[in-house]
């Protein structure tokens, strides 16, 4: 394993930089280096006492780590979240995506509503789903390619995984309820959404241990949409799950999906495993 | 022993990976050698706590890790080099090894430092800690994928081809590396039997899921003595032949009567067990 030709300060440098002669630029630079060079490290160390170097590269390394971070992260950090949980939340592009892909979504499913003619029930038939698709997204193992490794550590993937899903679909309810603000008449009509929403995204998360996250968004996804089509069909009202005994039953489904979820979490991680 | 594994089957679709293996290591480096979708990679996986077995028991360092406390315990010991080491793109050689560490509870962040540079020093990347993964050589990754296994001096290894894409002099390191510590259980997959030959105290030949032979690397080469010869040209009970740098035909299989037989290599022996299979392509 070899290191390339790279630049060291030269010995004049190093003294310099060790009593205090070297311009700011220069020394910065020097500190620079010696953060990723073994050999001047141990040049400085013949001149300096241990503690301060080590301390003064303490203070070089977490200017470089704080400016390294990124904003959302420092964000969430002060907002209580702990370092591990803040990192495996955002560390990996899938939440980006899926991110980014929630708020494409919520833009669609405006741009839809805005060209319906009757745009209160295309609106109360797809918002549901945009969480769905969202959490799907962030749930899936495959979409980020560290996992392996990460899966080998302690941090438990449940907690990972959940902790994805449910940031990502809480980005997809907000950019959904959005696109709700374009709807005429009732304000009611935005929050009708949330609890189905709640519940179809709740079985996708129950269901993934056994079904994988894919099958498990298929499944739920497309049985809202039978339903739906079906109750067209035979005439009744397709918007059933908007009113009190859907909302109710809703409200059912997502505490018995929420339920299974927290206990069973070890299905969740077994389920990352298969 | 350090890991077991009794009777274990995997399955992926119609695929059969792992066929009723039975193994067991103890500490010093142990090499797989198998032919592409011999069920190396499935073994690993399993050994490494990231894929559950279809059937069968798994016993790592006295733990059950189909028990989820006691999988936590088990990778709180545990460095693993996936096939592939998949490293967000955007994130540096250092910040990638220090979110790793993060999740393997290096809290502190002034140990965290030290124990992230160490291991970049390992793996010979220090001068690389503040490049972006995405700017690496194949090489550069392994060495990345190895920094983040050997975090925390796990008590287990688990490698699959830590070797590939490394030059010769990397791969001297590497072997340096894993064979420091004689007490520490080392699992390793690769298709170098040089590597085989001269780092592992015990190797297994896996094939269709099965272990075909487990033992030491002499006891492997010595497997195939009066089934390797030389010879002018190829004969008739060659199952393998190929002809060397000085022009003679070394040849694996059913030797005529009369031929000029060699003392077999670990290579040899590896190809007189699995035979063609050993040129397949595609992996499990």
């Amino acid at each position: 394993m070899t290191a390339g030709a790279r630049w060291h300060p030269s010995q004049d440098g190093i003294r310099e930089y060790v009593t205090g002669q070297l311009d700011r630029v220069s020394a910065s630079s020097v500190e620079a280096h010696l953060l990723t060079c073994g050999p001047c490290r141990s040049l400085v160390r013949a001149h300096v006492p241990t503690a301060r170097l080590d301390a003064m590269l303490s203070t070089v390394e977490d200017r470089l780590d704080a400016r390294e971070r990124p904003r959302v992260e420092r964000v969430v950090r002060r907002l209580g979240m702990d370092e591990p949980d803040a990192r495996a939340l955002l560390a990996a592009p899938s939440v980006r995506i899926a991110w980014w892909g929630a708020v494409g979504l919520a833009c669609l499913l405006a741009f839809l509503v805005e060209a319906q003619e009757s745009p209160r029930m295309l609106f109360l038939l797809l918002a549901p789903l945009l969480p769905v698709i969202s959490t799907a997204a962030a749930y899936a193992p495959g979409l980020d390619p560290a996992l392996p490794i990460v899966m080998a550590t302690p941090y438990r993937t449940s907690r990972l995984l959940l902790a994805r899903s449910l940031a990502v679909g809480a980005t997809a309810a907000a950019g959904a309820s959005l696109a709700g603000l374009g709807l005429p008449g009732q304000r009611t009509t935005m929050v009708l959404w949330l609890l189905p929403a709640l519940a179809l995204t709740s079985m996708v998360l129950a269901l993934s241990p056994w079904l994988g996250t894919g099958l498990a968004a298929g499944t739920v996804g497309g049985g809202w949409v039978l339903a739906v089509g079906l109750l067209e069909h035979r005439g009744a009202d397709p918007l059933v799950a908007f009113h009190r005994d859907g909302q109710l039953l809703s409200a059912l489904l997502a505490a018995v999906a929420l339920a299974v979820v927290a206990s069973h979490q070890r299905h969740l991680d077994e389920g990352a495993r298969r | 022993m350090t890991m077991s594994v009794h009777d274990l089957v995997r399955r992926f679709g119609r695929t059969t990976a792992l066929d009723g293996l039975s193994l067991e290591l103890g500490p010093g480096v142990t090499g797989l050698l198998g032919p592409n979708g011999a069920g190396k990679t499935t073994l690993l996986r399993i050994l490494a706590t990231v894929l559950a077995p279809g059937s069968g028991s798994v016993r790592l360092l006295g733990l059950d890790p189909s028990v989820a406390t006691q999988r936590v315990q088990i990778r709180r010991q545990l460095g693993y080099l996936p096939q592939e080491v998949g490293a967000y793109p955007s994130f540096s050689v250092r910040e990638f090894v220090d979110y790793v560490a993060v999740l393997k509870e290096h809290t502190d962040r002034g140990a965290r430092r030290r124990e992230v540079d160490r291991v970049l020093e390992l793996v010979d990347l220090t001068d690389k800690a503040y490049v972006k993964t995405r700017a690496l050589s194949g090489g550069m990754r392994r060495r990345l994928g190895l920094a983040t296994a050997l975090l925390g001096d796990p008590e287990l290894l688990v490698l699959d081809e830590p070797a590939a894409g490394l030059d010769p002099r990397q791969r001297m390191r590497f072997r340096e590396l894993v064979s420091a510590d004689p007490h520490r259980c080392v699992v390793l997959s690769t298709h170098q039997t040089e590597d085989i030959a001269a780092l592992c105290r015990q190797v297994v030949v896996v094939d269709a899921g099965r272990a075909l032979f487990r033992g030491t690397p002499a006891e492997l080469a010595a497997s195939a003595a009066g089934r390797v010869w030389v010879g002018s040209g190829r004969d008739p009970g060659a199952s393998l032949a190929w002809v060397t740098g000085d022009g003679s035909t070394r040849q694996i299989g059913d030797p005529p009567s009369g031929a000029q037989l060699v003392e077999p290599t670990v290579e040899d022996a590896y190809l007189v067990l699995v035979g063609a299979r050993a040129l397949a392509p595609a992996g499990v």
